[in-house]
């Protein structure tokens, strides 16, 4: 059962990074105070981390077939401190390129790897910033036209936009929880230490508990340098990321909530023209990217190593 | 979610509060210029530091308002919005007071002859004064009419400069002393700031009204 504490060390590191996906602009531009962001944010991904978290367990299952409950425990400490690492640098990464960087790094080394639920996952991932973009391109034109006929004053204005932040934020949230808990306990899932109704629970509540505990840095650097967004365009992304997010929850794949968000970003700025992004922070989240499966494959390397000599692997 | 919006609805009624102590202040100055103008044909003489005082307070109301926006009420962009327009907004007030102050401590006095054409310059500006009030209820209840109204407001500045300049040339024209010419001219220009002013901030809120179209 003590391996279990890597899959918690991940859900920590995962709600500690992951939160500023949903209310990072929201906070960092002080139209949501971060406490009333982070409660509301741990309460609804456990929600559905509960609720709707089983999909993705079942794919975890099949790429995490082989191996001992320590392997899994290699797997869910090498991605943890990866995403840790980034969290301390404050980039948004993803933590389901983390855990699959480490279960390819154990796939290869067993011998065991399954290409098929690799091929879903990777597909996922690249679908994951194409749908967000194309879903920010719709909701931008639907809603605007929406927002138009209101002919709201600029109090009622702010006003909608402000509850359209808070709900976008607590649905992307509980998308989140739906979508990203099989990283973090997915894994434990498929050695049979848990049934998929507490992994989503004690994952759910570990992500919660990284949000509350050490998720105002990232917020900031998300919200501060990412996006230079009006709020009605933040409103948008935030939609936006939350409904790939689920999809993908339905689909059973875990994916990047960073790449999703980018990914409506980048949608605003084909409406808007390509000012809304900050090329400079864009450049060090795409290292983020490359280097998170990288560095968690290797971690899980050394991690890998050492049980091997200690004999526990 | 009424607790979420606690700092928005104290703004958005100390605006009101603001704007009514704005009208007061215009009022107070309004009858001062008529009294300086047509003596006592315009009533009994009015108390000229009340329009100062007035003022004040809705400079005190117009900090309050800023002091609630540091904090966190509103989008960042509607807080930057507000702070400009209610800083344009303030700037016609201050136009007021000065034009009052220019009169009444160097003691100019009016020469007859153009009197009327003060108290057509006067009445412009005070129009172009209540079209930007309209405009500013217009912004907080149907803003798709707040671009027509800054048109108007537009308008009546325009009327303000015309009559300036035709005051300006009439007054250089005559046969006055060079220094009343002067003073005369320092009135004439700061009346007009008011126009000016209000043009402005009606400007300002048109920005508003637009921009929170997607």
């Amino acid at each position: 059962m003590w391996q279990l504490v890597s899959g918690v060390f991940l859900g920590w590191s995962l709600g500690s990074n992951d939160a500023s996906n949903v209310f990072g602009t929201a906070v960092a531009s002080r139209m949501v105070r971060f406490w009333t962001a982070a409660v509301l944010c741990a309460v609804f991904v456990f929600l559905g981390a509960v609720f709707q978290g089983g999909e993705g367990m079942a794919t975890y299952h099949h790429m995490a077939a082989s191996g001992s409950m320590n392997v899994a425990f290699v797997v869910a400490l090498s991605a943890a401190l990866t995403v840790t690492l980034m969290t301390y640098w404050g980039l948004p990464v993803s933590t389901s390129q983390a855990v699959v960087g480490s279960m390819v790094l154990v796939g290869l080394v067993k011998g065991s790897l399954e290409m098929g639920p690799l091929y879903k996952v990777l597909a996922c991932w690249v679908a994951t910033p194409v749908g967000s973009m194309l879903i920010a391109i719709i909701l931008y034109f639907l809603l605007g036209k929406i927002m138009n006929l209101w002919d709201s004053n600029m109090f009622v204005y702010d006003r909608n936009l402000r509850i359209g932040l808070i709900v976008a934020g607590s649905y992307g949230a509980y998308a989140l929880g739906a979508n990203n808990v099989a990283n973090v306990t997915g894994v434990f899932v498929g050695k049979g230490m848990l049934t998929p109704f507490w992994a989503c629970v004690i994952g759910g509540l570990s992500i919660g508990l990284g949000v509350l505990t050490y998720s105002h840095n990232v917020m900031m650097t998300v919200g501060r340098g990412l996006v230079k967004l009006d709020a009605f365009s933040a409103f948008i992304v935030v939609l936006s990321e939350a409904i790939t997010v689920h999809m993908f929850a339905y689909v059973g794949v875990p994916v990047s909530t960073s790449q999703a968000v980018v990914g409506a970003v980048l949608g605003i700025g084909v409406i808007k023209g390509v000012k809304t992004v900050n090329f400079k922070t864009l450049a060090r989240i795409v290292f983020g990217w490359i280097g998170t499966p990288a560095i968690s494959f290797g971690g899980a390397w050394v991690l890998y190593r050492l049980f091997e000599l200690a004999g526990l692997v | 979610m009424a607790l979420f919006f606690k700092a928005q609805d104290k703004i958005e009624k100390t605006i009101q509060e603001y704007f009514v102590r704005v009208d007061s202040c215009m009022e107070q100055f309004h009858r001062g210029m008529q009294y300086e103008f047509k003596g006592q044909l315009s009533g009994d003489e009015p108390d000229k530091g009340e329009t100062h005082q007035l003022e004040s307070r809705a400079d005190d109301l117009r900090r309050d308002i800023e002091m609630t926006l540091y904090g966190r009420a509103l989008l960042p962009e509607s807080r930057g919005d507000l702070l400009g327009m209610l800083e344009a907004m303030d700037s016609v007030p201050n136009a007021a007071e000065t034009a009052l102050n220019i009169i009444v401590t160097e003691r100019i006095e009016i020469p007859s002859e153009y009197r009327d054409a003060f108290v057509e310059l006067l009445e412009v500006n005070m129009d172009a004064y209540h079209l930007l009030r309209r405009t500013a209820e217009t912004l907080f209840e149907n803003p798709r009419q707040t671009p027509y109204l800054v048109k108007e407001v537009d308008v009546k500045e325009s009327t303000s400069d015309r009559i300036e300049r035709r005051l300006i040339v009439d007054v250089f024209s005559s046969d006055m002393d060079k220094a009343d010419k002067i003073l005369l001219k320092d009135v004439v220009v700061a009346l007009g700031n008011i126009s000016d002013r209000a043009e402005n901030a009606a400007d300002r809120m048109a920005i508003i009204a637009i921009k929170r179209r997607v």
